[in-house]
């Protein structure tokens, strides 16, 4: 046995103490079909890269549990079993009793890097954002390139858009799209944030470093102004610091429900026949549970088509892109983003960092667009009556 | 436990499979749902047909390994957990409907289908299963006939066995047996007691100690045209039996797809929880939910027969238990450990019980007594009606860190009482093997069974310890 994890840390215990010995070992967390909740397979790690019972949420409580009783586990074969998890909680919304077996899984990554036991893969990746202040190798400096000719609000604007790393580095699309809408609403945010949220890093279980990112955005921020985000996981993020936001598709939801913003199909496109919405892990659960409702109901109204008329599917699976998947199995992320993708068409995420990882998946014939870059290339918006 | 030399070439000759060696893994299989000890499984595997679980069998037994079966581990009494090491077949991949047959009215499925993956199939043909088990959406069907399930469809039907036309089973020692119609391989599955002894019933709720089930014909049944559920209230669980008893005997549960009853204190925790300035004196002493399916003037009827019997009894419907708690209970699709988790949210050891009817007051006393003897556990139990009889679920609930010692006692008491009140404890963990074992001849019996069929004792022991 190569690293033997020998014992968790008091912090880990002190936290999850009662998830591991309160577990019934029910198995709703590894294998439950439950269609009246839309859950036809829990765990998209089990579907696509391997059965093993140890990737699942359940495997994470037993695996602690078996060192906190004096089983010492291989680090680095427990290393690939967390690290592939990709985070999308299905395993907790399943457990008939409330615990968090991923949440436990996150807490062992913290455990198997105060181990060393960080996968090469990740290794590499963290090596990487370290070196450039995000997960994509772009140079610092480069970070508000997407945004260079448009107007920006200064220090007294109220609202405080931030871009996140997929929007604004990966492509840069998603994040000009995002505050074109803002501009044609007749808002002038400020572009807030000198660098990542720190998301990547709590996800490879530098929960702390993290949180230190987070708060330095936070920072940053407009006092008291509404924040908008165009990554699902950075609204995450940084709800850990207390700074409550939502997402530009929450806000356009709101606004054109309100009144303040009016949308209209552009003359000189072709209108896509029908549009599938990939459900985001991240926007499952707290207080951003609406915002993909609201987006079903805000296409509806514009006679937009869906490919998948569920939508949204709490309990849909990760598409790939989440946890360490990308960078240890690609083959299997590029399944699960398969799996999630139509046969044909368009599909639209409401997350950047998805919308990437769809699109680098994505069959020919399938185009893979942002929330706010479909609303950009289909749709006029205008200042509304109510604005 | 093995030999590691003959666990390592046991390992090399299933390596075609899909094998799990890795101790991380395997901790997953040394238990299930239930509170008793662990063990310890060496080697797993997934096979995906009946002809790759004649294989790991025979491979098995040329180097004396021991070998559990597993289908979803949703259950509560221990017989999956692998007390002498060695093999866990995992069954959770022969998922598969080998056949639907609407004409004659059977299905034939793998064992390791998930009944709701089975049911959704099914749904599609307007037909269903008889008896759906109450322990999850992870449940399999073989999982389902190997320990004696029920829930849903017992008012109608009684267990698992009851809804079975027959199983095909590999032997210990390799050998592929089909039971009922089925023995003639032209005839197929389609009646359960054809040839002389029923064989099938050998296999039923005996955790693989006697065979590996690799495929299970079920009967189907329509899916009701409508459902709807009610609630009755009794002053006292005395009364509830004696209505109980009229309803069995004159057959007034065909259309009753589920009924469950709940002590006077869970009635009142669920009402006070909901609405907190409801009047405690109108509280009934037990109270009955019933989910009726049929047709909608069917359902209609029934409705009023039983509750024209209750006032017989001195009951009436209580409304608020069916609005705050049952119709959501139902029609939600919930589960028992979902009723259990909402209850107390904590571990639960699930003790069951079969009881006639008429012991309905003496197994409630019994509960009474267990709260005041184990203060330190929080208690529960809530009974499911059979076409004649109840199962009654006894849970405890408990802090695994710091109370199982006393939690495991708690139950091994529970045997006691419940046996004394009439009762016929069973999947309470290794107390049912002691419990069988005092049954004298019929134990007997089955050891012989078990030596004939599996003499190297290469099949797990099960719940009955054989």
């Amino acid at each position: 046995m190569t690293k033997p994890i020998e014992k968790l840390s008091e912090d880990f215990v002190s936290r999850y103490e009662r998830d591991l010995y309160h577990c019934s070992s029910c198995n709703y967390c590894v294998d439950a079909v439950w269609p009246e909740r839309g859950m036809h397979a829990v765990c998209a790690t089990m579907e696509h890269h391997s059965r093993a019972p140890g990737y699942s949420g359940r495997g994470y409580i037993e695996a602690a549990r078996a060192i906190l009783e004096g089983q010492p586990l291989d680090g680095e074969a427990l290393a690939e079993r967390v690290f592939t998890c990709t985070g999308c909680g299905n395993c907790e919304a399943a457990c008939p009793i409330g615990l968090r077996p991923a949440a436990v899984g996150l807490a062992l990554r913290e455990e198997l890097l105060a181990a060393d036991c960080l996968p090469p893969a990740l290794a590499s990746a963290r090596d990487a954002f370290i070196a450039h202040g995000n997960p994509y190798g772009v140079a610092r400096e480069q970070r508000y390139a997407w945004a260079t000719g448009l107007a920006r609000g200064g220090d007294e604007a109220d609202t405080s858009f931030f871009a996140g790393c997929a929007a604004a580095l990966a492509s840069g699309e998603e994040a000009q799209a995002s505050l074109a809408l803002l501009h044609a609403a007749g808002l002038q945010p400020r572009l807030a944030g000198e660098g990542c949220c720190g998301a990547p890093l709590a996800e490879l279980g530098l929960r702390r470093e993290g949180e230190a990112l987070a708060r330095a955005v936070a920072a940053q921020l407009a006092r008291g102004g509404d924040v908008l985000v165009a990554g699902c996981e950075c609204g995450r993020q940084l709800a850990t610091v207390g700074v409550a936001s939502r997402s530009v598709a929450h806000w356009l939801c709101a606004a054109h429900a309100a009144g303040r913003v009016r949308l209209g199909w552009k003359h000189d496109v072709t209108r896509p026949a029908a549009v599938q919405l990939v459900e985001s892990c991240q926007l499952k659960g707290e207080s951003r549970d609406g915002d993909e409702a609201a987006v079903a109901a805000l296409l509806a109204s514009l006679d937009v088509a869906l490919l998948n008329p569920d939508f949204p599917n709490r309990h849909a699976n990760c598409c790939g892109a989440g946890g360490g998947m990308p960078a240890m199995a690609p083959a299997a992320a590029a399944r699960m983003a398969r799996a999630r993708l139509p046969q044909a068409g368009v599909a639209v995420s409401l997350d950047a960092r998805c919308a990437r990882h769809l699109r680098a998946c994505a069959d020919e014939g399938i185009e893979v667009l942002g929330f706010a870059t479909f609303i950009a290339r289909y749709f006029t918006l205008e200042a509304g009556p109510t604005a | 436990m093995s030999e590691p030399t003959s666990l390592q070439a046991l390992a090399g000759e299933l390596s075609a499979l899909t094998l799990y060696a890795d101790p991380i893994d395997l901790l997953n299989y040394r238990r299930d749902c239930s509170m008793v000890a662990a063990g310890k499984a060496e080697l797993a595997v997934q096979p995906r047909t009946a002809e790759e679980v004649v294989s790991i069998i025979e491979h098995a037994a040329r180097h004396a390994t021991s070998i559990y079966v597993r289908g979803g581990g949703t259950m509560y009494a221990g017989g999956v957990n692998p007390h002498a090491g060695g093999l866990v077949i995992d069954v959770s991949r022969m998922t598969r409907v080998l056949e639907l047959d609407l004409a004659r009215g059977v299905v034939v499925v793998e064992p390791g289908i998930r009944y709701a993956d089975l049911l959704a199939q099914l749904a599609e043909h307007g037909q269903t299963v008889g008896i759906v088990p109450s322990t999850g959406p992870a449940a399999t069907v073989g999982g389902a006939v190997s320990s004696h399930a029920l829930g849903t469809g017992s008012p109608r039907h009684q267990s698992m066995g009851d809804c079975v036309a027959g199983l095909e089973v590999v032997l210990a020692d390799g050998t592929r047996l089909r039971t009922g119609s089925a023995v003639c391989r032209d005839a197929g599955f389609f009646q359960r007691y054809c040839v002389g002894p029923d064989l099938t019933g050998l296999f039923l709720g005996a955790d693989a100690s006697f065979g590996v089930v690799t495929a299970v014909a079920l009967w189907l049944y329509p899916l009701p045209a409508a459902r709807e559920t009610f609630c009755l209230g009794f002053a006292t669980p005395a009364a509830a039996a004696r209505f109980l008893v009229e309803v069995q005997s004159r057959e007034l549960t065909r259309n009753v797809w589920y009924a469950a009853g709940y002590e006077g204190g869970t009635v009142r925790a669920r009402v006070l929880a909901a609405q907190p300035g409801f009047d405690i004196a109108t509280l009934p002493g037990y109270c009955i939910g019933f989910d009726l399916g049929a047709e909608r003037e069917d359902i209609e009827r029934d409705r009023a027969r039983l509750a024209a019997v209750a006032e017989s009894h001195g009951g009436a419907e209580f409304k608020p238990f069916d609005e705050i708690y049952f119709n959501t209970l139902r029609l939600d699709e919930n589960y028992w450990y979902s009723f259990a988790g909402y209850f107390s949210r904590s571990r639960c050891a699930i003790l069951m019980t079969s009881l006639p009817c008429d012991r309905l007051a003496d197994f409630c006393a019994a509960i009474d007594s267990l709260r005041a003897r184990w203060p330190a556990l929080v208690w529960g139990a809530a009974t499911v009606l059979c076409r004649r009889g109840l199962h009654g679920g006894v849970m405890a609930f408990y802090d695994e860190r710091t109370q199982w010692p006393l939690a495991e006692q708690a139950v091994e008491d529970a045997t006691v009482l419940l046996r004394g009140a009439g009762c016929v404890p069973y999947k309470s963990g290794k107390l049912w093997a002691e419990e069988v074992k005092r049954t004298g001849a019929y134990y007997r019996v089955l050891e012989r069974l078990k030596g004939a069929l599996d003499p190297a004792r290469l099949l797990s022991p099960g719940n009955l310890g054989l």
